[in-house]
């Protein structure tokens, strides 16, 4: 029975190696490194490997360094490969999507977004692959798929900003840059453009969801720490057979805050959280520009938007601001 | 692991993670506080500005020269030859200017930068490129300050005001390559090795497509909740979205402000939300396009390679080419005014009374927030240094009335100039400002017509406001319009001619039944509760508070909401404040309703509702 300090844990667990359980017949080999690292055991299991890659993984692997290189050797370029300032400019730099007169062509001059494409493709093939990965590992040992189906969340939200979208809209232009700050910007002008997101309700239960999860991941961290000397940490033994570590964790939160999550239903509990931040999000993308043009003028619509008294006095509008609907 | 290891890892995890501290407060140009944080809105829109106590980069004020000597002093184009633009100034108020010129311009090459003093022709001589472009731009000083007072008055522009002691004003900008089908990457992406902040990596792209005559339509927001009725978005495109971003990013940066200087940020395009500063913006894009495409691009005839950009143009004007981080160039510094002879068309300091009519007159720039709040104090005149008196500019004796009255709340209240709500100096200058009889030894000569054909006033949609003077004259009320809400969500403006094309999305109504229907009005920021409103008159249900939450002010029919005549603050020309908001008259009256017994608003909290 651990004492689980904050930071890190005094107590490292040495077995014997623990070559996992069978193969199933057909499966790659896996790779058989026999190791045990100090500095890991300081933030996990010390065991290293084996580790199981197979061909969704080598495949997966393969696509996402041609997508990484394609985006890597694009920034390069674009600072004329002087390698100062490819490393200078590094989160600045960018791979933008074709513009708006290409609409949906996938055979663009490679020049003018075609490697965006490629790019997208590549990146989106090798996530998939991952998340096939994911699934197959988790069948193959037995486990529940959980994980797949909350990776698949993100996913969704990925492939409805930079595909399901766009299509929506008949143009890849509309899709995010590859880039550290082109994205951040393309995510502050899509907002302003569209009216202010923080009028979209999915963004605002996007937001919800993800707050939500911050917190009850910090409860029940923090929950299970605290009850680790009653030997918490074994939260399987503890959901079938309440032993005193549940029951005080239980008790806590039942005189915080008259309820309580069981040891077993907290974890729904974050999953769900965890699942609707990107699903919800990705709903939020997906009606920005297909359905709802200006959030914030949904939000008067809705009675969302409250009205606040003006500080200063009135003054007229200019006269070339009105303008028809669009330019 | 050896125990001695164990032992010492932590000590030594902790000495890197201590030095990489270090370095982490020690080497990135940390902003010092104390941060100043001044709000410009209502509260919990959070509308702040923050400003720190780092002096800006070129803020140094240069000193006026002595006045000029004119008596018995002949005119400057008797005595040189080839003075097209001052040859009406007296020689010695010429040469007075030349000096404060080179020592703005050129401190360090003198004369020589402009003159090529070795010729026949001596200082006549014009085969120096400086020379003619100094002279366009002399011509393009005096244009801003004699037609684009709405943007610089009180202080004006000089050549200081951009140059700040360098041949090359510090901040300006430069055409870049468009994106090309073989071009690597869809965006030219001018990345400045030197660039010290996040913002100086934002590519120069847009202040192309948005300041000069030729340029893009900034409206890229839709004025519609929902699609078109053919399910095509009515927005910009991304791409313009962000260039349109970038630009107002550096003009955030170019005055040190937020964007909730100008906007209220969670809604950009409506004006009934913004700042009266937004006006000033607004003016000064216009400046902007009107300098650049008039004055500097054609310059690029003149200036030698080595001054042009990459495409072939000379350096062109952005906001921070004058503004250099501070939202007053120079925190207001009024240099002009003892330069007035030269440096405008017609001798007169630059006009602040379109500003007036905007801002000063009735703007609270803090937020309102109790029944404590001061009433607005009238326009006092902006107090003048002693040692600008002596100098050359107001006569003796004219200091009176310069100061502020002890306890009236002038805006900001700040010497520096540089908090953002801050609008002290904008307040009348004193009479003799501008006035024919400069104090002696700076009278104006009469310029002929022709010295300097001046250039037209702007028409059309590049005129402020469409120049209707009747709007601007200080001291003229706003004159409420009878059709239209006016400061509100813009379909209100529309003329007929260019009305809204029929939408027929299902759900979705024309403006005429908007105007007609129970329903909520979409276009309308706080229409939601117009349905609950009964004495809303058409007129009044632009901008109706949320009264339907508590009727009875209506039902007894005096707030102001129930007349039509000022239905929040934002209410357009007219100038009777938002209900519940202590927003006085200018004539110092107590806001009607507002501050009637029983009906006031919560004392010492924000009001949101009536």
């Amino acid at each position: 029975m651990g004492s689980y300090s904050s930071i890190y844990n005094r107590i490292q667990i040495r077995g014997p190696f623990d070559p996992g359980v069978p193969m199933r017949p057909g499966e790659l080999p896996r790779i058989q490194a026999k190791n045990f690292s100090y500095w890991l055991g300081k933030i996990g299991d010390p065991q290293l490997g084996p580790l199981y890659l197979g061909w969704t993984g080598i495949a997966s692997l393969a696509f996402g360094f041609m997508a990484i290189e394609i985006i890597g050797l694009n920034m390069w370029a674009s600072v004329d490969w002087d390698p100062y300032a490819f490393v200078r400019n590094l989160p600045f730099l960018s791979l933008d999507p074709p513009p708006a007169k290409y609409g949906l062509n996938i055979l663009i001059p490679l020049g003018d977004g075609g490697w965006w494409l490629l790019a997208g493709f590549f990146l989106t093939m090798s996530i998939l692959l991952w998340w096939a990965r994911s699934y197959i590992r988790a069948r193959a040992i037995g486990m529940g798929t959980h994980t797949s189906w909350a990776f698949a969340s993100a996913i969704f939200l990925y492939l409805s900003l930079g595909f399901f979208r766009p299509i929506l809209m008949g143009s890849w232009s509309e899709a995010v840059p590859f880039g550290i700050i082109t994205h951040l910007n393309w995510t502050a002008s899509v907002s302003v453009l569209y009216g202010n997101w923080y009028y979209n309700p999915f963004h605002m239960l996007s937001i919800v969801f993800l707050y939500g999860s911050t917190m009850l991941f910090a409860m029940h961290g923090a929950t299970i720490l605290a009850v680790s000397r009653f030997g918490g940490e074994r939260e399987a033994e503890e959901i079938v057979d309440r032993g005193t570590a549940a029951e005080r964790g239980a008790l806590f939160w039942r005189w915080t805050m008259g309820f309580n999550a069981t040891f077993e239903s907290i974890h729904r509990w974050a999953w769900w959280f965890a699942v609707l931040t990107t699903f919800c999000g990705a709903i939020g993308v997906l009606l920005t520009g297909t359905v709802v043009d200006n959030w914030y003028l949904w939000g008067v619509k809705h009675g969302i938007a409250p009205s606040y008294p003006s500080v200063y006095p009135a003054f007229p509008i200019p006269h070339d601001v009105t303008r028809s609907v669009v330019q | 692991m050896r125990p001695a290891r164990l032992r010492s890892a932590p000590i030594v995890v902790g000495i890197i993670a201590l030095a990489l501290f270090c370095v982490g407060v020690m080497v990135p140009p940390w902003v010092i506080p104390p941060i100043q944080s001044i709000e410009t809105g209502p509260a919990a829109l959070e509308m702040v500005q923050f400003k720190d106590s780092r002096p800006l980069p070129y803020s140094e004020k240069p000193e006026p020269l002595e006045p000029a000597d004119n008596t018995g002093s002949p005119k400057a184009s008797t005595v040189y030859q080839n003075v097209q633009v001052l040859g009406d100034l007296t020689d010695a108020e010429f040469t007075r200017l030349m000096l404060a010129m080179t020592s703005w311009v050129a401190p360090k090459q003198g004369c020589e930068y402009c003159h090529n003093l070795n010729s026949d022709a001596g200082f006549a001589d014009d085969s120096l490129y400086t020379k003619k472009v100094a002279r366009r731009m002399l011509q393009m000083v005096r244009y801003i300050n004699s037609h684009w007072a709405q943007h610089v008055a009180p202080s004006g522009v000089t050549c200081y005001t951009c140059h700040r002691g360098q041949n090359v004003p510090p901040w300006t900008w430069y055409e870049q390559k468009k994106p090309s089908g073989d071009h690597f990457l869809g965006k030219p992406r001018p990345w400045h090795l030197e660039a010290k902040t996040i913002r100086q990596f934002f590519p120069d792209v847009p202040y192309n497509e948005y300041l000069m005559e030729d340029h893009k339509s900034a409206q890229i927001q839709s004025e519609d909740p929902l699609v078109s009725f053919r399910g095509k978005a009515e927005v910009a495109k991304e791409q313009d979205a962000e260039d349109l971003y970038l630009l107002m990013m550096q003009m955030a940066q170019s005055m040190g402000v937020n964007c909730t200087f100008c906007h209220s940020s969670r809604a950009f395009f409506d004006w009934s939300q913004s700042t009266p500063y937004r006006w000033i913006a607004f003016w000064g894009i216009r400046m902007a396009r009107d300098l650049n495409t008039n004055y500097i691009e054609p310059l690029k005839t003149v200036f030698p390679a080595k001054r042009k950009g990459p495409l072939g143009d000379p350096a062109k004007i952005a906001c921070g080419t004058c503004h250099e981080g501070n939202n007053k160039p120079l925190g207001g510094y009024r240099l002009l005014d003892h330069y007035l002879a030269g440096l405008t068309e017609d001798g007169k300091a630059p006009d602040p009374a379109p500003k007036q009519a905007i801002l000063l007159g009735k703007a609270i720039p803090v937020a309102v927030s109790g029944s404590d709040q001061k009433p607005q104090p009238a326009p006092m005149p902006a107090p003048v240094s002693k040692k600008a008196i002596e100098q050359s500019v107001a006569p003796a004796g004219s200091s009176q009335g310069a100061k502020t009255p002890p306890g009236v709340a002038v805006p900001g209240g700040g010497q520096s100039g540089q908090s953002g709500a801050d609008y002290k100096s904008q307040a009348n200058p004193p009479q003799t400002i501008g006035s024919p009889n400069l104090g002696g030894t700076v009278t104006p000569v009469p310029q002929e017509k022709n010295v300097s054909p001046p250039a037209p006033e702007p028409t059309g949609t590049q005129a402020p406001m469409n120049s209707k003077p009747q709007y601007l004259a200080p001291g003229t009320p706003m004159e409420p319009k009878q059709e239209m809400g006016t400061a509100n969500a813009p379909d209100t403006g529309l003329p007929p001619s260019t009305q809204l094309p029929a939408d027929k999305t299902q759900g979705k109504k024309t403006p005429e039944e908007q105007e007609k229907s129970p329903e909520a009005a979409p276009l309308h920021p706080q229409a939601p509760s117009g349905a609950n409103n009964p004495a809303a008159e058409p007129l009044a249900k632009t901008r109706v508070e949320p009264a339907g939450a508590n009727p009875a002010p209506q039902a007894n029919g005096t707030a102001p909401s129930a007349t039509g005549a000022g239905t929040g603050g934002s209410q357009g020309n007219s100038a009777a404040p938002a209900p519940g908001v202590a927003v006085p008259k200018p004539d110092g009256q107590a806001p009607a309703g507002g501050s009637a017994p029983g009906k006031g608003p919560a004392q010492g909290t924000t009001t949101r509702y009536q």
